[in-house]
Parts: C-alpha cells; sequence; structure tokens
C-alpha cells in the first residue's frame, strides 16, 4: 500500500484530504503539520500525524520516510510558499517519491477578465501570492524535468465546513445582519469549487499516470455570480432577505475601514504580546478590541469589490477530459452542508 | 503587598475552609520541588509560580525526557538543576509537580506516592476511575499528600456558584448547561494530546475534566448519564456532548475544540437561576424567578489573569509541602468527574457529521 504524506494537514483542505484518504484506505495516510495546535480535527482519526515544517529540511525529511506519494497542501508567506516547496520537492526526490500532487491556484491568472485554461499563460501581477504561487509550478516543472512525477492542480473558489475565508467568514456578515456589499459589485463569476470536489481532484491525480507532468484547473461545475452565492448563502441560513446596499455608502465605508484595517494591522505586528496582556487583563479593553475586530471583519475592503466584481471563467474541461474529473457537489449542495457545519460549530 | 500577592491571598482564605484529606508525606519548611514534565503548562504556570519563592525555585529540579527542554526551563527560571528521568531524584525530594502527558499521570503519580512524595498532579489525575481508586488508597496508606489542580475551584464564581446551591438561595435546582468552546490553540509541544497517541481521549478529558468537576462539586455528587455522544472516528474527539441527570435536575454539558461557543454556564432553580462566563472569574448573574429583576454579582478579588489563581494552586501546594495547609483540592475530590469521564467514554456513540460522511460520495464517483 502507497503511503501518502500530506503537508498542510491542519489545514482547510489538507484536512479533509486526509478525512477522505483515510476513509477510503485505512492506515494510507501520514498527516504533516507544522504546529501541534492545528492537530484537533485530524486527531479525530486513528492516522499517523508528524510534524513537517516545510521550511526545516530536517523535518520533511524525517517526514517523507517509507512515503510513497505527497499532497503538498501546506502554504504560508511567499518565502514559504517556494523555499518550502523546494524544500519538499527536494525531499521527495531524494527519498523516491513516486507521485507528487501540488496545490496551487488561478491566482496565477492575475485578476483579469475573461476564460482561463491551462493553456493561458500566468500572470500573477502585483499580488504577492499568485506571485510565489506561479513561482512554485515553475520548481515543479524543473523537478519534472529531473523525473519526479508531479501534479499542479489549481483550485477556484475552495468553500465548506472549515473554511474561514470563503465560508465562515461570509456567513458571519451575513448574520450580522449588517451587509455592505451592493448587487452591483457582485455581478463578477464567483467560481465555486466544494471542497470534496477539490479532494476529489487531488484523488484523481494521485491515481492517473496521465496527471504525471500536467496542470490542471479545479473548478465545480456551475458559474453563479458572487451575488447569487450570498443571496443563496443567506437563504440556507434562514435569514431575512437581503437589502440593496447602498453603493455610496459601501465604498465610503470601505474607504474609512482602510487606515483602521492598516493601524490595528500594524499595532498587532509591533506589539501583539502587549495587547493580549490588556486584552486580559481589562474588560473594556476587550469590549473595544472585539468591536472593533467585527466593525473590521464586517467591512468590504478595495480588493473584495474587485474581485467580486470580476467576470472571469476557469475552465476544468482538462480535468474532466483527461483525468475524468466530474463535480459532485452543486452550489445549493455544498452551502446545505456548509450550514449544517456553521450551526453544528456555533459560527451562526 | 503587591496586586499578584493580594490575589494568592484572596484565594487562599477560600482554600483554607475547604474540605480536603491531611497529607502526612515528607514535610520541610524548605521543601525540595521536581517539575516532572517541561511541556507547555509548566514553562507557561508551574515554573513562574514557583519562582515567586525563590527558596524554592532555587532548589527545584526541572525533569524532562528532552534534557535539552528540561536544561532551558531550568536556566530559564533559576531552578537547580535539570535530569531526565524523575526516578533519578525521586529520594532528594520532598514534593512534585506532575506535568507529564496525561496517560503518563498514573503511573508517575503512583510511583511518587507510594515513596512518599507529595504531589500535585495536572489534570486529569487519571485516566480511569479505577487508577484514580487506586492511587488515593495508595496516597492515603503512604501519608502523602495527593493534590490535583482544578484550579477553577478557586474562581469566585465558582466558589459563590456552589454556595448559591448549596444554601438553597436557587431552590431546587432543575436545569444545568455548560459549554466550553474555542478552538484549540494551546501551544502543545508534543503530540501527546492527539490522536493514537492520546488514547482516543480528547476534549472530554481534557476541558471536561475541569467542567465536569465543577458540575459534580456544584452538585453534590456524580449524576447519571441520560446519553453521551462525540466525533471520534478511532481518534481524539474534539466535539462532545454530555447529557445528564441528578436528583431533579436535567443537565446538558458541550465540549469542543473546534467550535466557538459562548462558554457560559447556567443553573435554573425554583427560586433563581445563576449565569456565568467561563473566563468571568468574579462576575455571576443572578435571576430570581418570576421577577424581571437581574442583578450581577461582583464577587471581590484582586486576580487580574487565571495564572494569578493558577498560581494560588502552586502556593497550597507549596504550604502542604511545609506542613501549613492540606490540598484545597485533593485527589478525593476529583473523582467523580473521573468516573464520570470514563462512563461518558464507555457509552460514546459518533454524533452526527453529514460534512463528514459526504466523503461516500466521492468514493461512489471516483
Amino acid at each position: 500500500m502507497t503511503r501518502i504524506l500530506v503537508t498542510g494537514a491542519g489545514g482547510f483542505i489538507g484536512g479533509r484530504i486526509v478525512e477522505v484518504l483515510h476513509e477510503l484506505n485505512p492506515g494510507s495516510v501520514r498527516a504533516g503539520i507544522k504546529r501541534w495546535s492545528s492537530a484537533a480535527r485530524i486527531g479525530r482519526l486513528p492516522v499517523e500525524i508528524v510534524r513537517c515544517d516545510v521550511n526545516s529540511t530536517s523535518s520533511v525529511r524525517s517526514a517523507m520516510t517509507g512515503i510513497g506519494a505527497v499532497v503538498h497542501c501546506a502554504h504560508g508567506d511567499s518565502a514559504t510558499n517556494i523555499e518550502g516547496t523546494r524544500i519538499v520537492l527536494d525531499e521527495a526526490q531524494r527519498a523516491g517519491v513516486q507521485r507528487v500532487v501540488h496545490l496551487s491556484t488561478v491566482a496565477v491568472f492575475g485578476r483579469t477578465e475573461g476564460k482561463f485554461t491551462e493553456a493561458s499563460p500566468p500572470d500573477p501581477g502585483t499580488d504577492p501570492y499568485g506571485r510565489s504561487k506561479a513561482e512554485t509550478e515553475q520548481l515543479c516543472a524543473e523537478y519534472g524535468r529531473r523525473g519526479l512525477a508531479i501534479t499542479v492542480l489549481r483550485p477556484t473558489i475552495v468553500y465548506g465546513p472549515y473554511s474561514d475565508l470563503w465560508t465562515v467568514e461570509f456567513a458571519q456578515r451575513l448574520s450580522a445582519g449588517t451587509w455592505f456589499l451592493p448587487d452591483r459589485y457582485t455581478q463578477g463569476i464567483c467560481n465555486l469549487v466544494y471542497v470534496d470536489d477539490m479532494v476529489k481532484a487531488v484523488l484523481l491525480a494521485l491515481e492517473n499516470d496521465k496527471a504525471i507532468g500536467e496542470t490542471f484547473i479545479v473548478n465545480g461545475g456551475e458559474r453563479p455570480t458572487w451575488s447569487q452565492y450570498f443571496h443563496a448563502l443567506n437563504d440556507a441560513l434562514g435569514l431575512p432577505p437581503l437589502l440593496p446596499a447602498s453603493t455610496l455608502r459601501s465604498r465610503l465605508r470601505a474607504g474609512l475601514m482602510l487606515p483602521v484595517r492598516k493601524t490595528a494591522k500594524l499595532i498587532l505586528k509591533r506589539f501583539q504580546p502587549l495587547v493580549m496582556r490588556v486584552y486580559q487583563r481589562s474588560k473594556l479593553a476587550k469590549k473595544l478590541m472585539r468591536t472593533a475586530e467585527n466593525a473590521i471583519k464586517n467591512s468590504p475592503t478595495g480588493a473584495e469589490f474587485e474581485l467580486y466584481s470580476l467576470r472571469v471563467s476557469y475552465e476544468e474541461q482538462k480535468a474532466r477530459d483527461l483525468l475524468g474529473y466530474r463535480p459532485s457537489f452543486s452550489m445549493r449542495d455544498g452551502i446545505e452542508l456548509s450550514v449544517a457545519w456553521l450551526r453544528d460549530h456555533r459560527y451562526v | 503587598m503587591s496586586r499578584s500577592d493580594a490575589a494568592r491571598a484572596t484565594v487562599y482564605t477560600h482554600r483554607m475552609s475547604a474540605q480536603s484529606t491531611t497529607g502526612r508525606g515528607r514535610t520541610a519548611e524548605k521543601p525540595v520541588v521536581a517539575v516532572i514534565g517541561c511541556g507547555a503548562i509548566t514553562e507557561a504556570l508551574h515554573l513562574p509560580a514557583l519562582s515567586r519563592h525563590p527558596d524554592v525555585i532555587s532548589r527545584a529540579i526541572c525533569v524532562d525526557p528532552n534534557l535539552d527542554r528540561a536544561q532551558a526551563m531550568a536556566t530559564k527560571f533559576g531552578a537547580s538543576r535539570a535530569v531526565e528521568r524523575y526516578e533519578d531524584v525521586i529520594g532528594d525530594i520532598d514534593g512534585a509537580i506532575v506535568a507529564v502527558p496525561p496517560s503518563l499521570h498514573y503511573g508517575v503519580t503512583l510511583s511518587l506516592v507510594n515513596r512518599q512524595v507529595n504531589v500535585l498532579c495536572e489534570k486529569p489525575l487519571t485516566e480511569t476511575g479505577e487508577q484514580a481508586r487506586d492511587v488515593i488508597a495508595r496516597a492515603a496508606q503512604t501519608g502523602a499528600a495527593l493534590c490535583v489542580n482544578n484550579y477553577r475551584r478557586l474562581y469566585p464564581s465558582s466558589i459563590k456558584t456552589k454556595e448559591l446551591i448549596e444554601t438553597g438561595a436557587l431552590g431546587t435546582v432543575r436545569q444545568f448547561e455548560f459549554s466550553w468552546g474555542e478552538k484549540f490553540d494551546w501551544p502543545a509541544a508534543s503530540g501527546s494530546y492527539f490522536g493514537l497517541a492520546a488514547g482516543g481521549r480528547g476534549v472530554l478529558a481534557d476541558k471536561g475534566s475541569h467542567l465536569l468537576d465543577l458540575a459534580c462539586w456544584w452538585l453534590g455528587g456524580k449524576p447519571d448519564i441520560t446519553s453521551y455522544e462525540d466525533d471520534s472516528m478511532g481518534g481524539t474527539e474534539a466535539a462532545a456532548t454530555l447529557k445528564f441527570r441528578i436528583k431533579e435536575c436535567e443537565g446538558v454539558l458541550r465540549l469542543s475544540w473546534l467550535s466557538r461557543y459562548e462558554n457560559t454556564f447556567e443553573i435554573e432553580g425554583d427560586r433563581a437561576t445563576v449565569t456565568g462566563h467561563l473566563f468571568d472569574w468574579n462576575t455571576l448573574g443572578l435571576q430570581m424567578s418570576g421577577s424581571a429583576d437581574r442583578r450581577t454579582l461582583r464577587l471581590p478579588t484582586a486576580a487580574k489573569i487565571p495564572e494569578d489563581l493558577g498560581s494560588s494552586m502552586i502556593d497550597n501546594f507549596l504550604d502542604v509541602l511545609r506542613g501549613h495547609a492540606v490540598p484545597v483540592v485533593a485527589g478525593a475530590d476529583v473523582l467523580p468527574s473521573i468516573e464520570l469521564i470514563d462512563e461518558c467514554y464507555a457509552r460514546r456513540r459518533r454524533m452526527s457529521l453529514p460534512w463528514y460522511d459526504s466523503w461516500r460520495r466521492i468514493a461512489a464517483q471516483s
């Protein structure tokens, strides 16, 4: 039986890959995590959990012992993305790993409108995340030329249980009852893929020899607008219908919150221990900080306006043709499961 | 008197009135204490608390199988030395703080009390009721004091809640609800909390050893389980729900390492309902039945952070070692909650998790 190492197993996608691999083939998976504090979710399974800090050669080398395949999900800042991937690929080659699936992103295409396929050239623009991921793809190509059997997957907007970015935050904003996104700014295409469909693509890439040396976009089967996603999520949460938000007010709020957001970030970066001490010791400070945090969380940024307006479609046809990939979860299915999870976990 | 000293003194008054057993093990005015296990809790609580007592920390011994870690802790806090094995120093010490992974509590604590070494054990005292009964009995035979760090009993809000129930201020207690859920963010130095390494005992054994202990203490005994379910799939559960009954009271207790609960408790009686927050140790809400009047009880304490109350437990232990006090929370005190946890695991049923079971759809179509 091939043992599969999943890096970033404490995260949203990595965690789900571990769960599904374990269910399909108990004993086949080794979960690699950076910090033990991220192991609560995967600890529910009788799987092997090991430290695997992708910034550390010795940590990755140790985690790679006896491994036949690697699913590389770990990510972080640009340096971690690039150097971490280099270390993972290097150690995979050194250990004689037969298959590597690397999770990249459609952010390598930047924020440009249109239809994108694997034939479209990457052009991440100035986005540091997209740039670093584009660089990891180049590393994959380089190691592929050296003989490592690598597949690159470019997921779109992966949502579902445990997704802070695309599920929890939206649900909390909607539940807060103050929605600041006018329909006018949410008519862009929301390329949603439910997390289980993403996992399905990973499994297909691991199993299928046609995947070696290839890059695949992984998207869901539908192309809703962001507005449709927000309304569907709102309905599934059982909330009153979303009222149209004023464009001027939304823009104004985003503009006003910008300096607040930047200042809060700066203070936290420079004085986090002090801030935490004050937070712990003063009820008033705790209340003020929570109010500020909620105000920041519930206000859209300028970048969000841009994203939700973008008319862009990432085509998963190559994955369908070569791997037989078929999304199994409609937006309705995915939202239903997400809302069940959100309620159970008391996020809403 | 510093603010921290005042905080400890406030708590101490309560502790001296607590019912406990008396230790007859080794006592010394200047005790030698071993800190066994040098993980995150030791660095955050035990060693800082000991370092407030220069005559104790300067004699203390740090013990950890990772000698580098033990040495680093000894150097950081000014302990006398570091060793790998507690067995090597067992003849030199008057007391030991046991902060090894929970699965090792029983074995380590039993060896120590067998040699009449007084022990302050991290919660949970043991993994099973049988182990707890054994170690309590051995401590009683040898005369070693057996203290357990269930420090939440020292919260003024916990003590007041106990008083409101015992004095009948709430009337007959009918309903009990308690929840504790937050993302696991303890800087665990090892994987002993999770999965196979933890023997399949997760949040119930971890957070539950505080909450179930408070529930048993407040309600006057071990309740009968109505149902227990968790989300373990062969590893450590990250969410658990216990429903129980004791006398005329029905209760529900929810725990999670993954969810963000309100972290509150509510105890409803015929005459009044008391509410509190898990992290607010000096405030309670009191609502009289049939009245719109809701009172906020502000309880006197100088404690500003949980560590102020946690270090009170260490102070008590040092006083036990000096022969000046009895344990504020002794082994026998926590036995009902350990037995209850045991019973929960014996009756565990898996929660409904449709978002987890959707993997079957992938399997069916792959």
